[in-house]
């Protein structure tokens, strides 16, 4: 993301899952040019693990040359947790289905912004096992 | 005829010893009690009951409606009508509750052979239960125990008993976290679920439920074991010394 104008605003959203031993990399470039005072940016990257042989990166780089511009990084890891999916059985939800509601939950902000033709490629993706 | 039947329980977790020898009976239509010392197996019971695979029996055996249930999945048994409450609420990220609890209700009527409610049907029933329990509407759009302080989450388990109906109900702490104007609402509910021949088991630290609830049993539980099991005039004993006196005279003799 490179920022030039005066008063400018963006949100970087990566979510990645790793499974089947891949490893998952994010890298991300925010620069904010000297002529753009003021100017806002959040970058928030969050991963979720699967498998005990995948992993996850982040490397974020900022630059910036103005001192009147504010920059957020957040990021986080996480697993599906024992605990929420016996929650889910506990109330007579079949193991499949548990998986796939926390997993639909951690990418749920970003399948909300993609068009409606893809939305079978996802489910496809993520019941696949 | 008992409805849950605990009989010579053992549980052990990675070598430790939990429960020893337990004994618990409970009827259809009472309300049973389980106090005791913190660190004394009482969540641990719970869990067990509910199936949690980390916990393992070594012996004795769980009785649901006369049918042993040892080894039977946790789904099942909450399809069979055990619903348990826990502890700390889980928080699930992105998860819509109103979708939880459609797809909860769909899976445990479909057990039991009823028909499917489509989710216009199910709204209409969940609003009912929102309107009794003084609930915000937007609640049911916010994704499940995320961001709810603890009396909500609380009275969300509440709304789980009202829409799902089980037969066997175990309350962990329900007191918790919940103001006056609510907790008395919840015993209501509590006390007219026990007209409708369904049981429960609470486990609580507060002895001022008792005179609250209809109670038929108080158990007392130290170190995996239940020593006293009276009706509810232990309860002022309890409120006045403690569990001290009775864990003692069991080491007397």
């Amino acid at each position: 993301m490179i920022h030039i104008g005066k008063k400018t605003k963006s949100i970087i959203l990566a979510k990645s899952i790793s499974k089947d031993n891949s490893k998952n990399t994010h890298r991300s470039i925010v620069k904010i040019c000297k002529s753009s005072k003021k100017s806002k940016n959040f970058t928030q990257c969050n991963s979720l693990i699967i498998d005990k042989n995948s992993s996850a990166y982040t490397i974020p780089c900022i630059k910036s040359k103005n001192k009147y511009s504010y920059i957020e990084h957040e990021t986080y890891s996480s697993y599906i947790k024992k605990e929420q999916i016996f929650f889910l059985l506990q109330r007579g939800i079949n193991k499949k289905n548990a998986k796939y509601m926390i997993l639909n939950g951690f990418c749920k902000k970003i399948l909300n912004m993609l068009p409606i033709e893809h939305s079978l490629e996802i489910e496809y993706n993520l019941f696949k096992d | 005829m008992y409805i849950l039947n605990i009989k010579n329980l053992n549980v052990k977790i990675k070598k430790k010893k939990i429960i020893n020898n337990l004994n618990l009976k409970i009827k259809k239509k009472e309300i049973h009690i389980l106090m005791g010392p913190n660190g004394s197996g009482k969540s641990t019971l719970s869990l067990v009951i509910a199936g949690n695979k980390k916990y393992k029996i070594t012996k004795g055996s769980i009785l649901y409606n006369n049918i042993k249930i040892n080894k039977i999945s946790t789904e099942k048994r909450a399809k069979k009508g055990i619903f348990i409450s826990f502890q700390n609420s889980i928080e699930i990220h992105g998860l819509n509750n109103e979708f939880f609890l459609q797809q909860s209700l769909n899976s445990i009527r479909k057990y039991n052979k009823k028909k499917k409610l489509n989710i216009i049907e199910i709204r209409k029933k969940i609003y009912k239960i929102i309107k009794k329990l003084n609930f915000n509407k937007n609640f049911l759009y916010r994704s499940l125990n995320e961001g709810f302080s603890g009396g909500e989450k609380k009275k969300n388990d509440i709304l789980q008993i009202l829409l799902l109906k089980p037969n066997m109900i175990i309350l962990d702490e329900i007191d918790s976290g919940l103001d006056i104007k609510n907790l008395k609402l919840i015993f209501k509910i509590i006390n007219k679920f026990k007209k409708k021949k369904k049981s429960f088991l609470i486990i609580t630290h507060n002895p001022k439920i008792i005179n609250n609830l209809n109670i038929d049993f108080i158990h007392i539980i130290n170190k995996g074991k239940i020593i006293k099991s009276s009706n509810k005039n232990i309860s002022k004993i309890i409120e006045k010394k403690g569990y001290e006196k009775f864990i003692k005279k069991k080491y007397k003799n």
